[in-house]
């Protein structure tokens, strides 16, 4: 389903990155093939949408979360590249169900400091951590 | 240099290429593909460049001359000829997906 203000927001990513406020920052996530995956969502969106989305790019990505106030930067990275082992595998009393929203999910994250595993719903082993606001031009 | 792929699709079957250069945090030379996922791999359908003082497109259609977008002659140059560049790529990247 096309959603003209996901493709409004990766529009702004993409030139934020290369001219904007974004130039010095690393983008920390690298596929399997050397590349630097960047996937957007939008708060409102299902968390199924989006993990299916980076199950798309091979399950690492750098991805941006537009909020109504805020944008956020996780990082969808092997396990085995964690500096710790994740706090959770989606298993806990809180954890976003599967009707929960983007924003739901990055909130849970957010409150998981050693990252949120995720490799059953990307294919692999995977996890997301490092939620961060960024600021945009 | 730095680059990254933006998927344009949930599938991730179309997506623009980035690769770009700064100089002290401005950007000074960039490469944009649009790329298209085929049984062999990612295949760049067209692509666009800064190179020879003039940012242009490469046509998929390689009997075709490029097509130059803009001349470069200051740095500001090279910053306004992203800002269409991003803005053409988006258009073929968002009807080759909206066609599939």
């Amino acid at each position: 389903m096309v959603n003209p203000l996901l493709d409004a927001f990766r529009r702004e990513v993409n030139v934020n990155l290369a001219c904007g406020a974004l130039v010095d920052f690393d983008l920390p996530v690298t596929s399997d093939h050397g590349g630097h995956p960047v996937v957007v969502a939008l708060e409102e969106e299902r968390v199924s949408a989006l993990l299916g989305r980076i199950r798309a790019v091979g399950g690492f990505a750098n991805l941006f979360v537009r909020g109504s106030k805020q944008v956020r930067m996780v990082s969808v990275i092997g396990d085995s590249c964690a500096i710790a082992t994740p706090d959770d595998v989606m298993t806990g009393d809180d954890v976003p169900g599967p009707t929960a929203t983007v924003g739901m999910f990055i909130d849970y994250v957010e409150r998981n400091p050693n990252g949120v595993a995720i490799s059953a719903a990307v294919g692999h082993p995977s996890c997301a951590r490092d939620s961060r606001v960024v600021e945009f031009a | 240099m730095r680059d990254w792929d933006a998927p344009y699709d949930d599938s991730n079957s179309v997506r623009l290429q980035f690769i770009v250069w700064h100089r002290r945090s401005t950007l000074i030379d960039f490469v944009v593909n649009v790329q298209v996922l085929t049984s062999e791999g990612w295949d760049t359908v067209e692509s666009f460049d800064c190179c020879h003082g003039h940012c242009h497109l490469h046509p998929q259609n390689a009997d075709l001359e490029p097509r130059t977008i803009a001349q470069l002659d200051t740095v500001d140059d090279v910053v306004k000829a992203f800002a269409q560049v991003e803005q053409e790529a988006h258009d073929r990247a968002r009807i080759i997906r909206d066609e599939g």
